[in-house]
């Protein structure tokens, strides 16, 4: 866990023990306890953009909340909190802790600076956008994209699945079709020139143990032919001397491969373990291009935007499926969870001839206002074609998020759609409405209340037909629409 | 003017009238249907109290009601209390809650000092590793996100040492001074000198109380106790001629800060115990302890050590003169055979 930490260095070079669970046996009694502490166990600060800075143009502000935390966050209890102390270095100052918050939250970038103070500010920004997307009760999918072309949304594909959620050292790897989100060897298309230097010089000096490995490859390579070539011929298959691979064979062998692309790349690929590009058809290959093999990453994004920075579910969630029914005392299991009010964050409008649509926020995470895709959206929530001040605390309405997403650098992602009518209804809640329009449309709620609202244990058609649940309807009735609904879903 | 004052009265009387409440419209909301859910399972009616009738103008009056009514009224005080003693050995009790002022309050001995303890009052934390004095180097343990960190084991030994000193100095009755001047730190010091029955300073310590003490603390209080710290009266006419007090040992607990007084210290022999973090100067003070002078819980872990080593010297000052062995010269005025011990009263 502390593999920079000086302070480790130091035992470690006091007592040259390869094991570090013997160097954590044999150090001073201090040095063990200083590496219990939990001070000590923080974790150290991730790099903001860790391998990809030539992939995007980035123009963000020094003052914006970041994407992602890169500090953890501390807390401390209320008793420790009356004297400021929060287990740090000196006592944080209650003017800019206990007084601005009733449950202050910090995240410290230094415990000690020259000037004496303690570097810290408060974290609430990640703490609470963490908290309100838990609110939302969304699963983690793996990232997709849905197409322009499509109507349909992505599917949901939990991360978390036994065949997805790999690393080179998963014990399922080896299983056919087991996939994998993170290689060890470093995604080329988004290393900058400095880094992809280094990375050569890197190779160059691990030469002589990828030649061994190659060998090897090779050995099994010969060995899976002559097998087969056995048993075409039906010879007695435990009678194979395993064959023996001369100096001179593996240098014809290099020799091959090097006059071949094709096959080079796809074994340069396997031995350095690397994130393979976006899949490109043979057609449009020259023949002396290094092929790359098919993606085994766990999503196909990640092959034209990288593999994802942390685990694909960022940590955020950890439920696999979104089967979490509300019931509604009246209009009992509901279709849709229950909206969250979104913000609009800026109008939809147009920009040197490109139109573009509104962002919104919901929950902390800026998005853009998914619908319609029609040229025209005559229902659109007040607010969001044009400015209006008159509307109090800013232009608002509410979504049914359906998707959240980790993206390879560490943003969430979510995808919303507007919360229909009977949903907000369902709910109680209500998009904003101008004084007077609400005035004419006084009806409106009882309008709502005649129209059936959408229940889960029912097709779309029986609770249409149906307004009002029969109190008495057969179980087994029940149980077959619910099946009948969650076979469709 | 006084028509509107009185308006003001009444209006007041009439809002303090007991009036129905008027009922919300909400309750007679007719849209909302609630369901009704029949219970099966038999809920025991529980039988009504006796309702205790309210004593109003014209029950006072009534002297037979009025018997009843204090007869109720005893009757229901008498079985809430017995309720209250029923109820009272129901419930949790709360054990080895965390006391932030137990540091302070109820210091740990000498002999209970550990490693453990000093990490837990963050002692190890240095300064930032451009602030360091290299005088500290042996003191350092390493260095870990741009800090020093300070030996624990040394801290201890230090500590220990440092409590040591405090014991002896208190049980041959000198004069012991506390000073820690940072915010906070007031209370960690006033009880430090109270269990070692010494003198503190809290605010400013100023320059020149001793090189200048004459002129500075020449108006304070003093007075001369024997062996039992009792004070003697008759030797108060001798106390003019002589000069202010000067303490025996000073425990600093912000070196840092405190330069003109341990300066003053080094000019007139005092010894001086000082908490020195990484960027101290440990030539300044005679015994360091090196740990955190920040953290206001590594200060009143030490202060407190301290303060408990400078209560079991006293105590132990006060068995020996008791069996008539005084750690210092005695002086006997006249035919009278005391010992005296002067004391001065803390000005600041």
């Amino acid at each position: 866990m502390f593999p920079e930490n000086q302070l480790f260095f130091r035992i470690s070079k006091t007592l040259p023990l390869s094991s570090t669970s013997m160097a954590a046996v044999n150090a001073s009694p201090a040095a063990n306890l200083l590496r219990k502490s939990r001070l000590f166990a923080l974790p150290q600060a991730l790099n903001l953009h860790p391998e990809n800075p030539t992939i995007r143009v980035r123009s963000e502000s020094n003052t914006a909340t970041l994407p992602h935390p890169i500090r953890a966050s501390i807390i401390t209890p209320r008793s420790s909190l009356l004297k400021g102390d929060w287990g740090l270095k000196r006592p944080l100052p209650a003017l800019s802790t206990s007084n601005k918050s009733r449950k202050p939250v910090v995240r410290v970038n230094a415990i000690d600076t020259f000037e004496h103070v303690t570097d810290f500010e408060s974290a609430q920004d990640h703490t609470v956008t963490l908290r309100k997307f838990q609110e939302l009760h969304m699963p983690m999918s793996l990232p997709a994209r849905a197409n322009y072309t499509q109507s349909i949304t992505t599917r949901h594909e939990s991360p978390f699945e036994t065949h997805l959620d790999n690393t080179a050292t998963s014990e399922g790897i080896d299983k056919p079709g087991a996939r994998r989100y993170r290689h060890t060897g470093p995604f080329l298309p988004g290393l900058s020139e400095a880094d992809f230097n280094t990375y050569l010089k890197k190779v160059q000096r691990e030469k002589p143990e990828l030649l061994r490995k190659l060998r090897e490859r090779f050995a099994t390579q010969l060995n899976t032919e002559r097998r087969k070539q056995a048993q075409d011929n039906g010879e007695e298959l435990e009678a194979l001397a395993p064959v023996q691979v001369t100096d001179e064979d593996f240098q014809k062998y290099l020799r091959v491969l090097r006059s071949d692309p094709g096959a080079l790349g796809l074994a340069i690929f396997d031995l350095l373990d690397l994130p393979s590009g976006l899949p490109v058809p043979r057609e449009r290959f020259g023949p002396d291009c290094y092929q790359s093999p098919g993606t085994v990453l766990s999503s196909p994004e990640y092959s034209v935007r990288g593999p994802p920075s942390t685990h694909p579910s960022g940590g955020i969630s950890y439920t696999r499926s979104h089967a979490l029914t509300y019931n509604h005392p009246e209009h009992g299991p509901q279709v849709y969870q229950r909206p969250a009010e979104a913000r609009v964050l800026r109008r939809k409008g147009r920009f040197k001839g490109a139109s573009f649509r509104a962002i919104v926020g919901v929950g902390g995470i800026a998005l853009e206002d998914g619908e319609p895709k029609t040229f025209s959206d005559p229902n659109a929530p007040h607010g969001i074609t044009y400015f209006d001040s008159a509307i109090p605390g800013g232009a608002k309405y509410y979504v049914t998020p359906y998707r959240a997403m980790m993206e390879s650098d560490g943003r969430i992602r979510l995808a919303v759609h507007r919360a229909e009518p009977q949903t907000r209804f369902a709910y109680g809640v209500q998009n904003y409405q101008k004084p007077e329009a609400a005035a004419t449309t006084r009806s409106d709620s009882s309008r709502l209340r005649r129209r059936p609202i959408q229940r889960l244990d029912r097709s779309r058609t029986d609770s249409l037909s149906e307004p009002l649940p029969l109190p008495a309807e057969p179980t087994e009735d029940v149980a077959r629409n619910l099946m009948r609904t969650l076979t469709q879903r | 003017m006084i028509v509107r004052q009185l308006y003001s009265r009444q209006g007041r009387q009439l809002l303090s009238v007991n009036r129905q409440a008027s009922i919300l419209r909400r309750f007679q909301s007719t849209e909302t249907q609630t369901p009704t859910t029949t219970v099966e399972t038999a809920v025991k009616v529980e039988t009504e109290e006796p309702v205790i009738p309210v004593p109003t103008e014209s029950a006072l009056d009534n002297s037979t009601s009025s018997d009843s009514i204090r007869l109720a009224a005893t009757e229901a005080f008498s079985r809430q209390r017995q309720n209250v003693k029923n109820f009272k050995k129901l419930g949790s009790v709360v054990r080895n809650k965390y006391w932030p002022d137990a540091l302070i309050e109820n210091p740990p001995l000498p002999s209970q000092i550990t490693l453990e303890l000093l990490l837990a009052n963050q002692t190890h934390l240095g300064h930032s590793t451009s602030r360091w004095n290299p005088s500290n180097s042996q003191y350092i343990f390493g260095i870990r996100d741009g800090i020093h960190i300070i030996s624990l084991e040394l801290t201890a030994a230090y500590l220990r040492r440092a409590a040591k000193v405090v014991e002896e100095v208190a049980a041959l009755g000198g004069l012991i001074l506390f000073v820690g001047t940072r915010q906070g730190q007031k209370h960690a010091v006033v009880r430090a000198a109270e269990l070692t029955g010494g003198y503190h300073v809290f605010d400013r310590w100023i320059p020149g109380s001793l090189t200048n003490g004459n002129e500075i603390l020449g108006s304070c209080d003093r007075k001369v106790v024997n062996a039992f710290d009792e004070e003697l009266p008759e030797w108060a006419e001798r106390l003019e001629s002589r000069g202010s007090l000067k303490p025996d040992l000073v425990v600093c607990l912000n070196p840092l800060e405190s330069t003109v007084l341990l300066h003053e210290c080094g000019l007139n022999n005092v010894p001086t115990i000082g908490i020195i973090d990484t960027d101290a100067d440990s030539t300044k003070v005679t015994y360091p302890i090196p740990a955190n002078d920040d953290s206001l819980r590594s200060v009143s872990l030490i202060a407190g050590v301290l303060g408990r080593a400078g209560e079991a010297g006293q105590r132990r000052r006060f068995e020996s003169a008791k069996r008539g062995v005084l750690g210092y010269r005695s002086v006997s005025l006249g035919k009278k055979d005391v010992a005296e011990r002067p004391e001065s009263e803390d000005a600041a």
